[in-house]
């Protein structure tokens, strides 16, 4: 007895916790009143309101798209009003963790750019709101929602947490007035580097399409399914025993590379400059229609042509998530489906304007729909959707991707 | 001798410069050439449209503002740093340095929880509040020297002469003061319109400064892209540095003059 009045101080404590987190739930409740699987109250909520538009804000193409084309077609059949804010992902995570532990739940952050490690992290810290993807219209109309790409994300099960928004695959790139025939494959990369010395390098990891290009050669290699059947738990060394023949493919190009692979570039532009000047015999590229692009702003000779290897080459899709605090999910969701519709997932894809894979499900959709899709000119150097699909690769489970960035510093650079 | 090293350190800065001025209005400049094969202002035209000229504006406007405010908390605080003596100087003006001296990250992450609490993240006024935090160390710094030369004798020589509180301030120590204060308010601004992560972290994307858009250009590492925002960067920090210097220093011709005609 004298135990439990000792504890009475702590238990009131914790009734009063209790007390307060449960009647916060309740409160939030009524704020957020709305049926969201009822999509006509998602709209008329929605509309005259702004949504805020997070993401990564270093493409001018991307930019311009959102803002001259999404942002406009949201207004006429949504009634909203988007408002792009360019930040990196790290900063809005940041952010968002900061509201968090600030207790702030009315967040200026309504719909984020995110994929892979990213979306991992978002997720498992409750960053996110959802599952919200089976509220959306245009998904149900023309998403495979069992496809790999709608169900998993380096790995990460999706569940809902995340709308596709693009699809992007890597390529290299080769002028064949320089280069007629280019390497088809790791092993014709190397004996091509060591004709042609100093002509080749790749962004240093962790930089998006270096770290790529990496694991890319870690299929060439080893072969995606030994890599990716690595349990979760694996420990580095496990990691580090698995890719070793990888490595020692690296460290073998290494004198052929630039700067002898003493030092590697630190950004893809830097790579895509020296390209440009000449100094380099290939570019890499996470975005496939990037040759037509820079072909038609003047930036690439006409002569520039992207290519793949044989046994293929990796690709992912970004989504587009909400933040847990969003002040407007209603008109979040009704982003995200405009994101997702025929026409916004078409006029992206046009090199001149982005150039990004769609993720629509070609088999879901109409004669007319799949018609506006094939009279997108992909331009002049770049392969077409068949092509690339067809050799397209799944990304890694996202936790191995930094294990193998680590690796490859420790085990490749001036080695 | 002095010439060949004015002319030595004037090529230190203009040479960077003039690269960037040939980057941002470069077309296709393939290695090994000396000079770009072709030059177009397309780019500029396509970044200098109304929004950028809008968010440009605000971000002036915005800026002038926290260094003024900045201004207005550092030269009493100078003053009394300087001129007066009272417990605890030295702790207030090492505290008055700590936002210098601390990581910048630490106590970034305590101004945003601080202004959530607030209730005023995400917006203009805390962007402002913000960057006049910032500022505040290099002004009280500045100024503290200013202060210890000019001193309180005139003043108070006025005061002893009659002059009321006020216009021996007025006609006295400000005048003295002002070409201090109008640089440290150029300094201020300067330091305010290169925010990045702050504004990012107070205005949360919502508050558009220039920095906002040029940053993210910058690393992403599109050549002719940095090139032009930075230009318009140098060019707008220092348009406003020779601008305050140009008006102080017509406003001491005419003073001088007017000292001049009255002898």
């Amino acid at each position: 007895m004298k135990k439990i009045l000792k504890q009475m101080p702590c238990l009131c404590l914790v009734a009063v916790l209790a007390l307060g987190i449960f009647g916060g739930c309740a409160a939030q409740e009524t704020a957020a009143d709305l049926d969201y699987s009822d999509w006509d109250a998602v709209l008329a909520a929605a509309e005259g309101t702004t949504v805020t538009f997070y993401g990564w804000g270093g493409n001018e193409l991307v930019n311009n798209w959102i803002d001259d084309t999404l942002t406009p077609y949201c207004a006429e059949n949504y009634g909203i009003t988007v408002e792009r804010v360019p930040m990196d992902i790290d900063m809005i995570l940041n952010r968002l963790a900061g509201d968090k532990s600030a207790g702030n739940e009315e967040g200026s952050i309504d719909l984020i750019w995110i994929n892979g490690e990213n979306f991992a992290t978002a997720k498992e810290n409750g960053l996110l709101f959802g599952p919200f993807c089976e509220y959306l219209p245009n998904y149900q109309a023309y998403v495979d929602a069992e496809g790999e790409e709608a169900t998993m994300d380096f790995g990460t099960p999706i569940e809902g947490y995340e709308a596709p928004y693009a699809k992007a695959q890597l390529v290299l790139i080769h002028d064949s007035a320089i280069v007629p025939e280019p390497p088809a494959s790791a092993e014709e990369l190397l004996a091509f580097c060591q004709e042609n010395p100093g002509k080749f390098t790749y962004e240093a990891p962790p930089g998006f399409t270096g770290s790529a290009f990496v694991r890319n050669i870690i299929y060439e290699i080893c072969g995606y399914e030994t890599v990716a059947a690595l349990p979760a738990d694996s420990t580095k060394e496990e990691v580090r025993e698995v890719i070793a023949p990888a490595m020692e493919y690296l460290r073998e190009l290494n004198p052929y590379l630039w700067e002898g692979g003493a030092t590697f570039p630190a950004t893809e532009a830097q790579v895509d400059s020296m390209f440009m000047d000449g100094q380099l015999l290939f570019s890499i590229s996470y975005d496939p229609y990037h040759v037509s692009s820079m072909i038609s702003n003047g930036q690439y000779t006409d002569t520039c042509k992207a290519f793949i290897f044989d046994k293929g080459t990796i690709g992912n899709t970004n989504y587009v998530a909400i933040a847990y605090n969003s002040v407007n999910i209603p008109g979040a969701l009704c982003l995200a489906d405009a994101i997702l519709s025929v026409p916004m997932q078409a006029t992206k894809m046009e090199p001149t304007v982005w150039g990004a894979l769609p993720v629509l499900d070609m088999n879901k959709l109409s004669e007319e729909e799949l018609a506006e899709f094939a009279a997108i000119d992909v331009g002049v150097g770049s392969l077409s959707q068949e092509e690339l699909l067809s050799h397209r690769l799944p990304e890694l489970p996202a936790y191995l991707v930094p294990v193998i960035e680590e690796i490859w510093l420790e085990e490749v650079p001036g080695k | 001798m002095k010439k060949l090293l004015l002319f030595l350190c004037g090529l230190c800065i203009l040479l960077p410069l003039g690269m960037l001025v040939l980057y941002a209005f470069a077309g296709r400049w393939p290695w090994p050439a000396l000079f770009p094969e072709s030059f177009s202002a397309a780019r500029l035209y396509d970044t200098l449209d109304g929004s950028t000229l809008s968010v440009l504006l605000r971000s002036i406007g915005s800026s002038f503002l926290s260094a003024l405010l900045s201004t207005l908390v550092a030269a009493p605080a100078a003053r009394a740093i300087a001129c007066y003596h009272f417990p605890g100087k030295r702790i207030i003006r090492a505290l008055l340095l700590a936002p210098v001296l601390l990581p910048s990250t630490a106590y970034f992450v305590g101004l945003q929880t601080l202004f959530t609490r607030l209730g005023i993240i995400d917006t203009t006024l805390a962007v402002i509040l913000s960057h006049a935090i910032v500022i505040l160390p290099y002004g009280v710094w500045t100024l503290t020297d200013v202060m210890n030369s000019v001193g309180l004798g005139l003043e108070e020589q006025a005061r002893s002469l009659g002059a009321s509180p006020f216009s021996a301030l007025a006609t006295v120590t400000l005048p003295l003061l002002l070409p201090a204060l109008v640089s440290v308010t150029a300094l201020g601004f300067v330091i305010s319109f290169g925010q990045y992560f702050l504004t990012l972290m107070i205005g949360g994307g919502r508050v558009r400064t220039f920095a906002m858009l040029a940053v993210p250009y910058i690393q992403g590492g599109d050549r002719q892209l940095s090139a032009l925002y930075s230009l318009i960067f140098v060019g707008i920090s220092a348009g406003i540095y020779s601008l305050f210097g140009g008006i102080m220093a017509r406003h001491y011709k005419d003073a001088a003059a007017i000292g001049k005609g009255a002898m």
